[in-house]
């Protein structure tokens, strides 16, 4: 059936995230699959417009179902490109990192690879000429990471249990602090609100 | 004893002089400074005239508290409008200021002080809203970048831009990437009669026909409301100040933007 592959695609992006730090891998075979389909019936339309531009007007109902499937085809691929496109983005809020971590990445096309990279750094292009343009006289530059504070602060300590062993950890008054799997802690929230969302650290009340 | 009080008071008495410097007088000097400063910039920039920009030139004496007040309206604006709306500049500015005046009083302020954790909770909240501002801004950039651009390119010279100049530059980049990353996938490996990505149709644009919530902040008289069925059923309403409506965004949009609406 026509469009059936393009159309799996949008399902598939459906049951994707719903699963938050997860991004299934790129359907590839499908894509290539509607890439094809799409040349077919461009170049059966090519040949059965002929007879209508010599006025025989039989054919139109099957070209205009052809043309159709193109255009449906085309927004499936753009739906599912952009939406992965996006989801890829905000990676890099909600783990505050230009590396993808491994396991995403396994899923990412090279394209998205490459996407993401652009996207980390026309952010930090941002970021930086917001710190520059606020420099005073004194030339004290503010750093502004807005990949920082992403939720309201209830208190500045937090109480984090370790998930992983991380070892040795530097806090901002040059303190460290060695983080073994399931040590708990009693740290500056700024500090660790990374840590948190690469999943060393968890919250705890 | 006798020693270990003393430090104490000292250390206090330190960290209030530093905040009356920092926090009153001195500031709202530098503050004003610093302000006209941008606003000159901006207006020799873009050669516009905006109620805020006026208004702000006229106020002499701003306090942290009624900046940070400003700052929170301005966050609660752009949270709940559909459509990017114009950047604070002065008081994005003003604030950055605030935070490292605050940061270098920590910084000078007596180790151990139990004012210091005030403090710096206080300023991690004003990081955050200032943050979150700036994000909100951003998400809604790349939401609507081509139809953002596309409105910037078409203003007449005398409307400011929505955008600040950092902001119109990362928005022209992320767009072109956007680009890139949608001819490179998909695009170029259709038919040549598809190959046109149309973002004037494709590409999400706000819906400023969403309903928000609203406070109004002084008395506006005659707001037409339209009942968008082109039978002429509009309708004109006046609001007083510190009611509460759910409305269409529309209508009240440049209300928004001068301040007399406050959304939330």
């Amino acid at each position: 059936m026509l469009c059936q592959k393009s159309f799996e695609l949008i399902k598939q992006l459906d049951s994707n995230f719903s699963n938050a730090h997860e991004l299934s891998p790129f359907n590839e075979d499908n894509v290539r699959y509607t890439f094809e389909e799409c040349k077919t019936l461009f170049a059966q339309n090519q040949i059965d417009v002929q007879p209508v531009l010599q006025g025989d007007n039989s054919n139109l109902p099957t070209i205009q179902m052809r043309h159709a499937a193109l255009q449906r085809n085309k927004r499936c691929l753009l739906t599912y490109v952009y939406t992965r496109m996006n989801w890829v983005a905000s990676l890099r809020f909600e783990l505050a990192t230009v590396v993808a971590p491994k396991h995403i990445k396994a899923n990412m096309s090279d394209l998205e690879v490459v996407w993401f990279q652009k996207y980390s750094k026309t952010l930090a292009n941002y970021m930086k000429s917001l710190s520059q343009a606020t420099q005073t006289n004194s030339g004290y530059i503010y750093p502004i990471d807005l990949t920082q504070y992403t939720k309201p602060p209830k208190s500045l300590f937090i109480h984090v249990r370790c998930l992983k062993d991380y070892g040795e950890f530097e806090l901002s008054d040059g303190h460290t602090v060695s983080l073994v799997k399931d040590s708990q802690h009693y740290l500056l929230a700024s500090d660790v609100q990374d840590l948190i969302k690469q999943g060393i650290l968890e919250h705890i009340d | 004893m006798d020693n270990e009080y003393s430090n104490v008071i000292s250390s206090i008495r330190s960290i209030n002089t530093d905040e009356s410097s920092s926090l009153s007088s001195n500031t709202n000097e530098e503050e004003y400074n610093h302000h006209t400063n941008g606003t000159e910039a901006y207006s020799t920039h873009t050669n516009g005239h905006d109620n805020f920009d006026e208004d702000e030139d006229d106020e002499e004496e701003i306090t942290p508290a009624e900046l940070i007040e400003k700052l929170q309206q301005s966050w609660l604006n752009e949270k709940f409008s559909p459509e990017l709306l114009e950047h604070k500049t002065a008081v994005v500015e003003c604030i950055i200021e605030q935070i490292k005046h605050m940061e270098n009083n920590i910084r000078s302020a007596k180790k151990g002080d139990f004012r210091i954790a005030i403090h710096k909770l206080e300023l991690d909240r004003i990081k955050f809203l200032l943050y979150s501002y700036l994000r909100i801004r951003i998400k809604k950039i790349e939401q609507f970048a081509s139809s953002i651009l596309e409105e910037d390119n078409r203003r007449p010279s005398n409307i400011r831009s929505k955008l600040s100049a950092e902001e119109y530059a990362y928005a022209s980049e992320y767009l072109k990437n956007v680009r890139a990353h949608l001819t490179a996938s998909v695009l170029e490996h259709l038919p040549s009669n598809l190959q046109d990505l149309n973002e004037a149709v494709t590409m999400p644009r706000p819906d400023l026909d969403k309903f928000v919530f609203l406070r109004t902040m002084d008395n506006i008289k005659g707001i037409l409301i339209d009942d968008m069925t082109n039978d002429g059923r509009n309708e004109i309403i006046d609001m007083d100040k510190g009611d509460l409506y759910i409305m269409r965004y529309n209508p009240i949009k440049s209300y928004v933007n001068s301040g007399e609406v406050q959304l939330i």
